[in-house]
């Protein structure tokens, strides 16, 4: 599904050069779990930053659902982003001034030629989170949990194929973190979804089909 | 719908930010606004003097010595009014008033006490020239002014001083005190605006029956007089009137005449008040695009300034935005959008302002109003069609100008920068 080879990343400022990533090869199955580990600083962030066109590497090619973007213009990546992927942050990042349905309803927004009801489809994402009762809050009203299932719902309510996760219970209590990473296997389990997420906690790497560890910006396992 | 609701949370997320920006929106807009109207009100076809486009003046004219005594620069006198330029073939209508530059008093009826008013002396002509609108009677015919009886045209509102809630039918035929003559009031007609400044009278009077109406000037062709004309053909007026002055000058030997680019059109006599020769409307409209851009400019960089801040602490919500597939575009859109409303609601904050420095006279100070008179714009004036567009002009420009490169710049910034703002 995903197929990253030779993958390079470096940030040159005018006196330091600084190698995030060195040649890393990954791939990542159809329907795969695959969770990333490593020490802070390791590359785990900007490897998910690459997958998710986010990014660009400073050399190697990335293959993604069948498709090379190398050499993808900003437009066709922007849409193939809007059309393939997900994402779900650790901090949430929701719009604060949009309501929770509104927020969910972003993604569909810059859909190419969408024509059904963008808030029939939203509900539906919230419905899946069970949030469907919060449609009209803030995110000032809501919890970190409440936030991070809005998060979800936005990042499923464009049916992607794929679900990039970073850290996506970093900022949330055990309790919180075990419904997250339950939604979560469920889009895994019931839609076949391919999820890729970066986390520090062994635990919720562990209940994944796949750890790959790294470290100074390698793969070491 | 879903952008106002969008701005009016971002608006109570940032009250502050929103106060100033609508506030200081409102100001520049109250600005170009009152600009606008002053000069919309000289140049367009507003009440009574819709016929501006085809509206001359003859107002100034010089008088040299031959023998090089000097010269003389004054309005026209009798003799040139009902002389050598009262059969002009270029001219539809021809009119004139007589003003003396003193001031007019009327002894009102109701007890208070006299009341100073703006006395027009004039012509029958000149209520085909100006439509005023007769509330009540007509206006002085030819008859009544060749034999200088004293008639008069007034206002609703000296009207209503002088006599009080009567119907005005009923004053019809009344006299009136004038500086204590007796005028018989032959219509009542709805007062204009003191800032259009040819046509304004409170009371209008045959200049026939003003004492010494045709007593000569201290040179020939001058005095207090200044002549309205209707024309089709502005060019064949002034060639006629030039040709009438060459065969002045070359009939007799004491003076030179020069009517100092008389005829002048309505529009130069108003936006080109030295009437200089070279005068062009599109000068003119360069000009004024340069004051509009000093107007706009301060604001548009004050709240310039205050958008990239704004869009600073947006960056993640751009980013996000960007994640999920959108461009640049549509962003831009979406910021210029949500400033335009913001813009919009300082526009019309601005618009009533502008209205009410109208009503506290500010517009005095930029308007030539004579004999000190308080400064009336019409609501036809101030709520026209045009100056509603151009008031939304100026809304959408002042956007462009103070949104548009903060947020262009802002949008540029690499995704994953923005999520870690």
């Amino acid at each position: 599904m995903i197929k990253l080879s030779k993958i390079n990343k470096i940030y040159r400022t005018a006196t330091v050069e600084t190698q995030a990533l060195a040649d890393l090869d990954l791939e990542v199955n159809k329907g795969e779990f695959l969770s990333i580990m490593g020490p802070s600083g390791c590359g785990k962030s900007t490897l998910l930053n690459i997958m998710g066109l986010l990014d660009t590497p400073s050399s190697g090619t990335i293959e993604i659902a069948g498709r090379d973007t190398t050499g993808m213009r900003d437009k066709e990546m922007a849409r193939f982003r809007n059309e393939t992927l997900g994402f779900i942050f650790q901090s949430f990042h929701l719009i604060p001034t949009l309501n929770v349905l509104d927020n969910v309803t972003v993604p569909l927004l810059y859909r190419k030629g969408f024509k059904g009801s963008k808030n029939e489809l939203a509900r539906k994402a919230l419905e899946r989170v069970g949030l469907s009762h919060r449609m009209s809050h803030f995110p000032s009203q809501l919890s970190g949990g409440q936030a991070q299932r809005v998060a979800i719902a936005r990042a499923i309510v464009g049916n992607p194929q794929i679900i990039l996760a970073d850290e996506p219970c970093g900022n949330l209590d055990s309790k919180m973190s075990a419904e997250i990473m339950a939604i979560l296997h469920s889009l895994n389990k019931e839609d076949g979804r391919t999820i890729v997420m970066v986390t520090h906690n062994e635990a919720q790497a562990a209940e994944t089909d796949r750890t790959v560890h790294f470290f100074d910006g390698r793969r070491v396992n | 719908m879903k952008i106002l609701r969008q701005v009016w949370q971002t608006v109570l997320h940032n009250k502050l930010f929103s106060a100033i920006y609508i506030f200081g929106t409102a100001l520049a807009i109250a600005t170009v606004t009152v600009y606008a109207v002053t000069l919309w009100a000289k140049v367009a076809p507003v009440y009574p003097e819709y016929k501006r486009s085809n509206t001359a003046y003859i107002d100034k004219v010089q008088i040299t010595s031959k023998n090089g005594n000097g010269f003389y620069q004054s309005t026209l006198g009798y003799d040139a009014v009902s002389g050598i330029f009262s059969n002009l073939e270029n001219a539809t209508t021809t009119s004139a008033f007589l003003d003396k530059w003193e001031n007019h008093f009327v002894q009102p009826e109701i007890e208070r006490g006299n009341f100073k008013i703006k006395l027009k002396a004039t012509d029958p002509a000149f209520f085909e020239i100006y439509t005023l609108k007769f509330l009540s009677g007509k206006p002085f015919d030819s008859a009544e002014f060749g034999s200088g009886l004293p008639v008069a045209v007034i206002t609703d509102r000296t009207a209503r001083e002088a006599f009080g809630p009567v119907p005005f039918d009923e004053l019809t035929g009344k006299d009136i005190s004038i500086d204590n003559t007796k005028y018989r009031i032959c219509g009542i007609v709805r007062e204009g605006s003191p800032s259009e400044q040819t046509s304004y009278g409170q009371a209008f009077i045959p200049y026939t029956s003003v004492p010494d109406y045709d007593s000569p000037g201290p040179r020939p062709l001058v005095g207090n007089y200044t002549m309205i004309l209707l024309t089709d053909d502005f060019s064949a007026l002034k060639a006629e009137v030039r040709d009438i002055v060459n065969r002045y000058n070359n009939s007799q030997d004491q003076y030179i005449c020069d009517l100092i680019s008389c005829p002048v059109d309505h529009y130069t006599a108003r936006l080109n008040t030295n009437y200089i020769d070279d005068f062009s409307i599109w000068s003119f409209l360069a000009s004024l695009g340069g004051v509009l851009a000093v107007l706009l400019l301060v604001p548009a960089l004050n709240l310039s300034g205050m958008i990239s801040g704004q869009m600073e602490n947006r960056l993640a919500e751009m980013g996000v935005r960007k994640s999920f597939g959108a461009t640049r575009r549509p962003l831009l859109g979406l910021v210029l959008a949500e400033n335009l409303v913001l813009t919009l609601a300082g526009g019309i904050i601005g618009y009533a302002f502008a209205w009410i420095l109208f009503n506290l006279g500010v517009a005095d100070i930029i308007t030539e109003v004579e004999y000190g008179q308080e400064t009336v714009f019409t609501a036809e004036t101030v709520f026209s069609p045009i100056i509603f567009a151009f008031t939304f002009a100026v809304c959408c420009l002042l956007n462009v100008f103070s949104a548009f490169i903060p947020a262009y710049r802002s949008l540029g910034a690499p995704i994953v920068k923005s999520l870690k703002n």
